[in-house]
């Protein structure tokens, strides 16, 4: 048994973030992690994913990018390299292959149980991330048995599917850089589509995370915005990291001779259904594009920056096929594999505490739970638009750490 | 936000809720319109989240208030408190049909279950049905699949009407045309690879408004996306059919 001040769930970015800022403040902390550090990073991703987030903005508080190449995208081998140093230099209290089995509440704070004994601690971070689910829809289960199921979790690299056509389901981040290379593999790719956010990798000769910096969106407050569920249901921008400053969008794909089809909406009898509304999913998410592109424009207008940027060459609109397939015969079509790359979600069946809602989300006000000492980094939007991203983790942890600090000086004052 | 209080108004009395579940004063179009009113493009008054939103749309809508007969408060305020209450949320739409004679029905909506209760219009609503004289029929009212395209059109339209009031957009017209493309070799049973319903639907839009194209695209573009109508023709759905039958049919009929 160990008492403690804090306990933070999870070595990642967010977790040894926290640590450095609770560090900062001489808090009393251990940080609890499963495996080793980084270990989602290292376990749960695809073999030729690099970070969405190019190199100069991927970094930790106190560990500015210093390496070569300040507008490439990390490899995952590069990252875990830069967190267990992060780690090391910050001289965290990490504690590996320590599994937190369960969160309860006691008089006096949390009893945090673990494959390596009790923690007693008047405050807890989850810091387990935001993608320990894959998502899939309840028609999964009616896909035939003769059909392997992948997720981007359990994915790793195309010559671990079957040599037959794979459908690909879900057209944000994670899918469409799949559905690339798994098409590139010689498995034809049928994919589905529904609601995603298109934008350029780079407009005006600049990445497209340095303008929605520049343009203050990623600091964007949880609570400056007006529909907060729905800014953190967004999907993930329709990126890649791999390739300096390409765009991998719908039209990208098929020129590879990717198959575009709707959203899948049921699996019956043998076949998967789709809906009929992908040229509305496309038309909206242009539109929205534009939108984006156009307040870049008009930032470049107002700051004077016309002579030191490109010019404004817009994407074409997204080739949507005149007669989208409507169902598609597993057996018939000879497809060998489906990946659900329908998002992600967290897993707190171990918090045994009253701090979710119906559906199982956290109950939250930029992180700061519904319970004394209880909070949460790595969400969407769980404190601003960038918290989702590595070079989010940072300022959440500064502003929780700073919470956290001021409640336990009230409560030693009481 | 709702009042638990039993009977309590809330702040535009527009739902309250009684003693016996949720009642409706003026909730209308709820099945088209609650949710239709989130989504990206041109911001209101109220701050709404404008990342993207270009700034001549912010000036525009300050400058006048946009009206387009649309009660957006009440629809926000209705999803906000649906948003509290989801078992309020489920509904049940309801249609009563009989046959006449040939090929001629009529129906009849009245009731309908939704904020926790029976609801009931002060006046039933009658839509006649048949075929047209070129299907050796009377021609009494519109095909079904006509009401289905008329169906489709009235949903997207209600929703550019409530879309755009919320974006602050002031509609002059708007005129819809639908077209249904149908191979009858499907229902005629002449060719069984032919679906008996529609192989494409195209629907157009006519908008004189104060808005630009693009805002306007973005407007139709969110219609669709929150539509019943919309979702009822693009998507699968269960369909449960059961029969009541008479038991006083002579046996000689039924041999």
């Amino acid at each position: 048994m160990t008492r403690i001040s804090t306990v933070i769930i999870g070595a990642g970015h967010c977790g040894l973030a926290m640590s450095r800022r609770l560090s900062q403040r001489n808090v009393d902390h251990v940080v609890l992690e499963r495996g080793r550090v980084a270990n989602s990073w290292r376990t749960e991703r695809w073999d030729s994913l690099r970070l969405l987030t190019p190199n100069w903005q991927s970094t930790l508080p106190g560990d500015p990018y210093d390496g070569p190449a300040p507008d490439g995208f990390m490899t995952m081998p590069e990252l875990i390299f830069r967190l267990e140093r992060y780690a090391q230099r910050g001289g965290a209290p990490v504690q590996t292959q320590t599994e937190v089995l369960a969160v309860h509440a006691e008089a006096s704070g949390y009893r945090v149980e673990t494959t390596r004994g009790v923690f007693h601690c008047a405050n807890v971070v989850l810091a387990s991330g935001a993608c320990n689910i894959a998502n899939a829809p309840a028609v999964a289960a009616e896909v035939p048995r003769s059909v392997q199921t992948f997720t981007p979790m359990s994915y790793k690299r195309p010559a671990d599917l079957p040599n037959k056509g794979v459908l690909v389901v879900g057209a944000s981040a994670s899918g469409v850089q799949i559905a690339r290379e798994v098409h590139a593999s010689g498995r034809p790719v049928t994919l589905a589509v529904g609601e995603h956010v298109r934008v350029p990798r780079s407009y005006r000769g600049r990445d497209i995370q340095r303008w929605m910096q520049r343009l203050g969106l990623l600091d964007q407050r949880w609570d400056a915005v007006d529909d907060l569920n729905r800014v953190r249901r967004t999907p993930s921008l329709q990126l890649a990291g791999g390739g300096l400053w390409r765009t991998l969008d719908l039209n990208a794909l098929t020129d590879d001779g990717v198959r575009i089809v709707g959203r899948l909406v049921g699996v019956r009898a043998g076949k998967a259904q789709f809906s009929g509304s992908l040229a509305n999913m496309c038309a909206a998410a242009d539109l929205k594009m534009n939108r984006l592109l156009d307040a870049i424009d008009a930032h470049v207008e107002e700051t004077v920056l016309q002579h030191v940027v490109g010019p404004q060459r817009r994407l074409a609109p997204t080739r949507v096929p005149s007669d989208p397939l409507l169902e598609l015969d597993f057996g018939g079509e000879a497809i060998g594999s489906v990946i659900w790359a329908t998002g992600y979600r967290p897993d707190y069946s171990w918090l045994h505490l009253p701090v979710t809602d119906r559906k199982g989300r956290l109950r939250h006000d930029g992180g700061v739970l519904d319970a004394p000492g209880l909070y949460a980094m790595g969400l969407p939007f769980i404190r601003k638009r960038k918290s989702t991203l590595i070079t989010g983790a940072g300022d959440d942890a500064a502003a929780l750490a700073e919470h956290l600090v001021a409640r336990s000086a009230r409560r030693l004052a009481a | 936000m709702i009042s638990n209080t039993p009977d309590t108004p809330t702040a535009d009395g527009d739902i309250a809720m009684t003693a016996g579940g949720w009642r409706v004063s003026t909730l209308a179009r709820i099945g088209d319109l609650v949710g239709a009113l989130t989504g990206g493009g041109r911001s209101t008054a109220q701050g709404r989240d404008n990342a993207n939103a270009d700034k001549k749309g912010n000036e525009m809508q300050t400058q006048s208030i946009a009206n387009n007969g649309v009660n957006v408060e009440a629809l926000l305020g209705a999803r906000e408190a649906l948003t509290e209450a989801p078992e309020a949320a489920m509904f049940k739409w309801r249609a009563r049909c009989e046959w006449i004679d040939g090929a001629h029905s009529r129906s009849t909506v009245d009731g309908f279950f939704g904020l926790g209760a029976e609801q009931r219009r002060p006046q039933p609503h009658v839509v006649d049905a048949d075929h047209p004289a070129e299907f050796a029929a009377m021609d009494n009212g519109a095909t079904p699949v006509e009401l289905v395209l008329s169906a489709l059109a009235s949903c997207l339209t209600a929703g550019v009407a409530s879309v755009a009031q919320n974006r602050g957009i002031q509609l002059r017209s708007v005129k819809a045309s639908v077209e249904g493309h149908m191979d009858i070799a499907g229902i005629l049973g002449i060719d069984p690879e032919v679906r008996n319903g529609f192989s494409m639907i195209r629907v157009h839009f006519d908008i004189d408004s104060d808005a630009t194209a693009d805002e306007i695209a973005a407007v139709v573009a969110q219609s669709q996306k929150r539509s019943a109508v919309f979702d009822i023709l693009t998507n699968p759905t269960n369909v449960h059919v059961q029969v009541d039958v008479r038991d006083d049919v002579h046996n000689d009929d039924v041999a």
